[in-house]
């Protein structure tokens, strides 16, 4: 059993498996599908409950976001929890802030990344928001259970990544050593 | 209102209940041990599969997909679980999901994956999840009163599948048509991606033998015309 979790990589396809069976378990335990980006959106409107509770009460988006701790917002502690108890455990761990493909097609700087990380971040948040979902609770959660919205979904996200990383990475770059 | 108003009455009965946060946090903590196994929350991984340099993704995705589709079909006609159907808006999901993979094409983490860096020590996650969070904002501040409630409800199917869509009347024929498709593509894609795999480690070999940098283990070459 630990000799498993002291391995660093499993095989890719009996991660696929096991992924489908978290997803089994989350709707057999708590009666829903995974997600994780409406965690994010309840966070948006703690900060803004706390910080303007008269301008956030005029929101009207808000009305849908009541501030209060709920279940995704656990399951994204649950996977930074996770996530650092296995590379901790199997000696992945490495604090890092600029990959070593971003190094390589767009120079060491650590501002830069951090900006570009911020800006990408806000498209994130702002897509998964005009969706509806993000790729574990409407691409994944979607197309398991035969919901147009994820196929749709699917098909515009690698439209948009392709299109992005033509025009913002100019792909000339080969990076030879994968992660 | 305070900070500690955000956990109301309910919530400290939520956390002992297996429905809500306890639940949640089961299911979190195997995903993220999951996620890393698989090296899934790498930028490198991601930014190389919209470069077609690195196809873990698919590798993964396509089984997730495929079992997760019988089983989930499985355990609902056992009516053992029901179905949570997200609502299909056809200019809303292409919209968003354009700039959703814009975004994951710059920054290099999705809202779950972006979660699971952070916990692999990739601090520029971090500044993602912030990122993620001004982004809900943002949409919420620009939500009413704007055109954008117009795109999202423009074509609203509400909460379908394909099988209700088509009057088709049993899913299990989508389903096996699905997952046929699926084992194909996984058989081809898995010798596509080693066979990636191994002519990048031949190139990296000579590149090393001959090449000038030795250290990094990585060329950068122009591409030629074609």
């Amino acid at each position: 059993m630990m000799v498993t979790f002291k391995r660093k990589h499993w095989r890719l396809f009996s991660v696929g498996v096991l992924f489908a069976l978290v997803e089994l378990l989350s709707f057999l335990l708590s009666k829903r599908p995974l997600g994780s980006s409406r965690g994010y959106a309840v966070v948006g409107s703690i900060i803004e409950y706390v910080f303007f509770p008269e301008h956030a009460k005029t929101v009207q988006y808000w009305n849908a976001y009541e501030p209060v701790i709920e279940w995704t917002m656990a399951v994204i502690v649950g996977i930074v929890s996770g996530s650092m108890f296995s590379s901790v455990y199997s000696g992945e761990f490495k604090l890092s802030v600029v990959p070593q493909m971003w190094k390589t097609s767009k120079g060491p700087s650590v501002t830069k990344r951090l900006f570009w990380a911020f800006v990408g971040g806000m498209m994130v948040g702002f897509g998964s928001r005009l969706a509806m979902g993000c790729t574990l609770g409407m691409l994944i959660s979607g197309v398991v259970q035969l919901a147009p919205a994820g196929f749709i979904f699917m098909m515009s996200l690698w439209m948009g990544g392709m299109l992005m990383t033509v025009l913002f990475y100019h792909v000339r770059t080969i990076t030879l050593h994968r992660g | 209102m305070r900070l500690k108003d955000t956990f109301d009455a309910g919530t400290i009965e939520a956390i002992r209940g297996p429905a809500s946060l306890y639940g949640g946090l089961i299911v979190g903590f195997i995903l993220g041990v999951i996620l890393q196994k698989g090296r899934l929350c790498k930028f490198d991984v991601i930014s190389g599969m919209f470069r077609l340099q690195d196809f873990t993704f698919w590798r993964v995705g396509t089984p997730l997909l495929m079992f997760g589709m019988v089983l989930i079909y499985f355990f609902k006609d056992i009516g053992a679980i029901e179905l949570y159907l997200p609502k299909t808006v056809i200019f809303a999901q292409l919209f968003g999901g354009v700039l959703f993979g814009a975004g994951l094409a710059i920054a290099g983490y999705c809202p779950a994956i972006a979660a699971g860096a952070l916990g692999e020590g990739a601090l520029d996650a971090f500044v993602t999840m912030a990122g993620i969070v001004g982004g809900s904002m943002l949409y919420a501040e620009t939500y009413d009163g704007s055109k954008l409630d117009r795109i999202v409800s423009f074509i609203d199917l509400g909460r379908v599948t394909f099988p209700e869509i088509f009057l088709v009347f049993n899913h299990w024929f989508f389903i096996l048509a699905f997952v046929f498709m699926c084992a194909l593509f996984l058989v081809g894609i898995s010798m596509y991606d080693t066979f990636l795999k191994a002519s990048f480690s031949i190139i990296d070999k000579v590149a090393n033998k001959f090449g000038p940098n030795k250290a990094a283990g990585e060329i950068e070459r122009r591409k030629q015309k074609r």
